[in-house]
């Protein structure tokens, strides 16, 4: 199929209600992330919260790119493109997890030696 | 040699692909900016989870509010300019160009938004170098200013002041063992102090500014990830106006559909990186 055909075929009848539909969905996303903080609004606790819109942040991304970006049709034309730089991102805060993980033993290591 | 000569003179093969190059070179470059703020914002994860102290959003004037806000305005800046390209493709010229002036109202408003808080920061003292980390220095500074004033109103400490200070000075010269104790007595001094004098006297008295560990790291992340940002925002922003221009110059015609498109790849994935950015900076914190 070119890429007038699937332009075509993603650009049909309906297409505004679609992007209405995940307008809506992003805007009741910020909303929940927004109602976290509010500890009236939530009882679970931050780290629930912060669990909470770490996940949302994910779909409210996923609902962008598929439907915004049209992904959802054409993602089989560049995943070669962007699957190579979210993993090599994955890759890079993972690489850097041993620093953050003896931080706090390495920050205070220096100082039984110190005025020595 | 015959063979070799007909390879080199061969068409190129075409890659097979069924995208435009304008596309196809637009998430090459939203490849390379995925990597530059996976960069950023992995950045900012090692060192925020790496210290044992960490100021809150509150501490550094984040309001959570004005970060929803922000984040609405962009996700309706996102809905604006994919709506111009599906009316576009529907042959309706008009319509499209208004979406493109609301997308680039709204991106205004956006930066706006980011300039009042990057405002608000600076005149608190919230910018790289400008936060005191250390109850030590920030109180020999803040004694150091007061004695200096009072020299220069040519006034004398009552009673009351003098003990807040000797306080003061007790405080300076005492070691404490850690940061969360510095921190505590230091937090306790200020309250005994803004008890002593009340608001109204609060232009003679000693005046403690606030300690934030790690703050200065803080900033520099905050201004370098965000700054980054919102220069990603008004790059979309000259797209817009480019766009708008040339419609006024008549040279903007449906032929220009896919640069609306192509923009509008970009805009989302600013969107993308933003939705990433509020929970971090203004949520979790």
């Amino acid at each position: 199929m070119t890429e007038a055909h699937s332009e075509q075929a993603h650009e049909g009848h309906g297409t505004e209600r679609i992007y209405l539909t995940v307008f809506a969905a992003l805007v009741v996303f910020t909303g929940v992330s927004f109602m976290t903080v509010n500890e009236s609004l939530w009882p679970f606790g931050p780290q629930a919260g912060h669990t909470l819109v770490m996940i949302v942040a994910v779909c409210k991304a996923v609902l962008v790119a598929m439907f915004f970006m049209h992904l959802k049709w054409d993602w089989f034309k560049l995943y070669f493109m962007i699957v190579p730089p979210l993993i090599m991102g994955a890759l890079l805060i993972c690489a850097l997890m041993p620093d953050l993980t003896f931080a706090h033993s390495i920050k205070w290591a220096w100082l039984p030696y110190l005025g020595q | 040699m015959t063979t070799h000569a007909a390879t080199l003179d061969a068409p190129p093969q075409h890659m097979g692909l069924p995208l435009r190059n304008g596309k196809l070179a637009m998430w090459l470059f939203l490849a390379t900016e995925i990597m530059f703020f996976s960069g950023l914002i992995g950045a900012y994860i090692v060192l925020r989870f790496g210290q044992p102290v960490w100021p809150r959003p509150h501490d550094m004037l984040l309001e959570e509010f004005l970060g929803a806000i922000n984040t609405f305005f962009l996700i309706c800046s996102s809905v604006s300019i994919v709506l111009a390209h599906a009316a576009m493709l529907k042959k309706k010229l008009g319509l499209a160009l208004v979406y493109i002036a609301v997308t680039l109202a709204l991106g205004g408003v956006f930066l706006l938004i980011k300039a009042h808080e990057y405002t608000h920061k600076w005149e608190h003292g919230i910018f790289p170098g400008g936060i005191h980390e250390s109850p030590d220095l920030a109180l020999k500074q803040a004694i150091a200013d007061y004695r200096n004033k009072l020299s220069l109103d040519e006034q004398k400490t009552d009673a009351d002041l003098a003990a807040a200070l000797a306080l003061a000075d007790r405080f300076a010269v005492q070691e404490f063992k850690t940061t969360q104790a510095q921190l505590a007595a230091y937090r306790e001094l200020q309250a005994k102090l803004a008890e002593k004098h009340g608001e109204k006297h609060d232009g003679h008295g000693l005046h403690l500014p606030p300690v934030h560990p790690n703050g200065n790291l803080w900033a520099s992340l905050y201004f370098t990830i965000t700054g980054f940002h919102a220069l990603h925002v008004l790059g979309g922003m000259v797209m817009f106006v480019v766009m708008l221009v040339r419609a006024a110059l008549g040279l903007f015609t449906l032929e220009s559909v896919y640069f609306v498109e192509y923009a509008g790849l970009y805009w989302h994935f600013v969107d993308i990186v933003w939705i990433f950015l509020f929970p971090l900076l203004y949520l979790i914190g």
